[in-house]
């Protein structure tokens, strides 16, 4: 495996194999919390404690035969966390964007998160690293939805085709399906930047022309 | 005769109470507005607990803070919710106030910019307890808890609500009933958790960056172990941010770490947080230290079941081996004399000291 040493919580660590951090973001109640504990052990509660900083959870997943440890960094919603930011945001490989169908303002945000998550965890390629936007509470009744899947839809076509699912935490649907989808990107991502530095894309050319300067 | 004179003393404070109750207009018969009362405590008090509340009691007539102090410390603290709402706002020094009657009423007063926040945290509260009521009263005891942390903000707008201060204001609205509460939050507020409560993150985080310090000072092979982990020990935010109780999961045991928090100064709640590490070294050192995630999610949760009372006894023993004054890297130096790390070692301060703070 490779050599390539990762920065987590602003920290230098020889990276375990396939252990592939994901972040989890966005407004405070829209359920980030209860989506990952639907994910990772298959329950919901209807009273999970608000969150503080950043809580963390592994899950162990098959990607194409491969075993892999998904590091599931939960955060707080509450703007004045952002500042924690830095220190979790760096060195993840995908980054989980979730809003409530039912409030407007929650995806409103979604852009903020997406800005602020680029700044601080600036990653190598900020165009092609992966995200996945998730509107969650689709269990509510219908009428008091207020985005639509097709806005929804424009939104993530708009920024570069991410990957939309429409969620219940609390009903259990689509969150195997999306968090497979953000497991196979998050590995894609953490492979893509093994293959980078492994094969620096800038080829020490120089050396060799001062071997043809000194040669003459 | 002892005892006689604690029921006295407990009875005249009930009807003081009550009167008070009345006295406000407020429903009598709204469960919300009634603290938690004894009931959690269903055994009678020892001999040896019945003395310590003569003495408490002793303490708190003669305004003893010193003594209260001590008695809070000590192994079972201020031993029951009766006799914490005589204490704690001694404690807290709310019997400096008293020309709260003449405010207006907090409802016409503007709204503060957290109010939808605090909402969405309400909404969330009482979780862990009280155990076995009904719907109905926990509804009601969230509209108390938004009431009494909305009316301090309004207040006193200057503060910032950050999430996890519900957790801690429902423990004051437990044990104190929401009539006393305002009054104790208020206080809390401007003059303990102040830091917590200024437009950003960044004096709670310098609580933190003594943790540090206090661990190479506690346990020097444990803190070399987690200096990876340590560099940034946001596992620890979560928990003295809220005084323990974003994750103290029995009301007694929370109850109880608040006799201690309130009667010692604020840095203590960072030192416990050390004494709850090397409590744990074993378990620590078995993970490898190139492992900062497991450790931090290891840091980042309490010991189940607490026992509090050793390590509180150890957090006394370790502040005094190292006070904040000697702790290495001049830790101490670099925290702020506005922060209530230092403000809290002082005289006591009234509410507008916190203000002008």
């Amino acid at each position: 495996m490779s050599s390539r040493k990762k920065t987590l919580l602003k920290v230098n660590l020889q990276h375990q194999p396939d252990g592939v951090p994901v972040i989890i973001l966005g407004d405070s109640g829209v359920g980030k919390t209860s989506l990952m504990n639907q994910y990772v052990n298959k329950k919901f509660s209807a009273s999970y404690k608000a969150t503080i900083g950043a809580d963390f959870l592994t899950k162990e997943v098959l990607v194409d035969d491969r075993l892999v440890t998904m590091q599931l960094w939960d955060t707080a919603g509450q703007e004045r966390f952002q500042s924690l930011g830095v220190a979790f945001y760096r060195g993840a490989d995908c980054c989980v964007l979730v809003y409530d169908v039912n409030n407007s303002k929650s995806f409103d945000t979604l852009d903020s998160w997406r800005d602020e998550f680029l700044i601080q965890a600036s990653p190598m390629d900020p165009e092609s690293f992966p995200f996945v936007v998730l509107g969650n509470k689709i269990d509510v009744e219908e009428n008091r939805r207020m985005i639509s899947s097709k806005r929804a839809m424009t939104f993530c076509q708009s920024k570069g085709g991410i990957p939309y699912f429409e969620t219940s935490a609390k009903e259990a649907v689509n969150v195997e399906q999306a968090f497979e989808v953000i497991a196979r990107n998050a590995l894609a991502q953490e492979e893509s930047q093994d293959f980078n530095s492994d094969f620096p894309e800038t080829i020490p050319i120089h050396l060799d022309s001062e071997r043809d300067g000194c040669a003459c | 005769m002892d005892v006689d004179r604690l029921t006295s003393t407990e009875s005249t404070h009930a009807r003081g109470d009550k009167e008070a109750v009345e006295a406000s207009g407020a429903v009598a018969n709204d469960v919300s507005h009634e603290p938690l009362a004894a009931s959690w405590r269903a055994e009678p008090l020892s001999a040896a607990e019945t003395s310590k509340v003569v003495q408490i009691l002793e303490a708190c007539r003669d305004h003893d803070l010193p003594a209260l102090a001590a008695l809070a410390t000590s192994d079972g603290g201020l031993v029951e919710d009766e006799i914490r709402r005589i204490a704690w706002p001694l404690l807290l020094g709310c019997d400096d106030s008293g020309g709260s009657t003449s405010q207006p009423s907090w409802q016409t007063l503007p709204a503060h910019r957290d109010e939808h926040q605090v909402e969405l945290d309400v909404n969330r509260s009482f979780i862990y307890y009280p155990k076995g009521e009904s719907e109905t009263q926990i509804d009601s005891r969230k509209q108390q808890l938004s009431n009494v942390i909305t009316e301090v903000l309004r207040r006193h707008p200057l503060l910032c609500y950050f999430q996890g201060y519900h957790d801690i204001v429902q423990v004051l609205l437990l044990v104190l009933g929401a009539e006393k509460a305002v009054d104790a939050v208020a206080h809390l507020s401007l003059l303990r958790i102040r830091d917590f409560m200024l437009p950003s993150l960044s004096a709670a985080i310098s609580h933190l960056q003594l943790l540090p310090a206090i661990m190479y000072a506690a346990d020097a092979e444990l803190c070399e172990h987690l200096s990876q982990t340590m560099k940034q020990p946001f596992f620890a935010l979560a928990a003295t941010l809220t005084m323990y109780a974003h994750d103290i999961q029995e009301y007694g045991d929370i109850a109880r770490l608040f006799d201690f928090l309130l009667a010692r100064e604020a840095v203590f709640s960072v030192y416990l947080f050390a004494v709850v590490i090397t409590s744990r070294k074993n378990d620590l050192l078995s993970i490898p230290p190139t492992e900062p995630e497991t450790l931090h999610s290891i840091l980042s949760t309490l010991p189940r079941p607490l026992a509090l009372d050793p390590l509180l006894a150890r957090t006394t023993s370790l502040f005094a081996q190292h006070p904040p004054a000697s702790l290495p890297f001049r830790a101490w130096s670099r925290i702020s004399r506005h922060s209530v790390l230092k403000t809290t070692r002082d005289a006591r301060l009234s509410l507008l000291d916190g203000e002008a703070l």
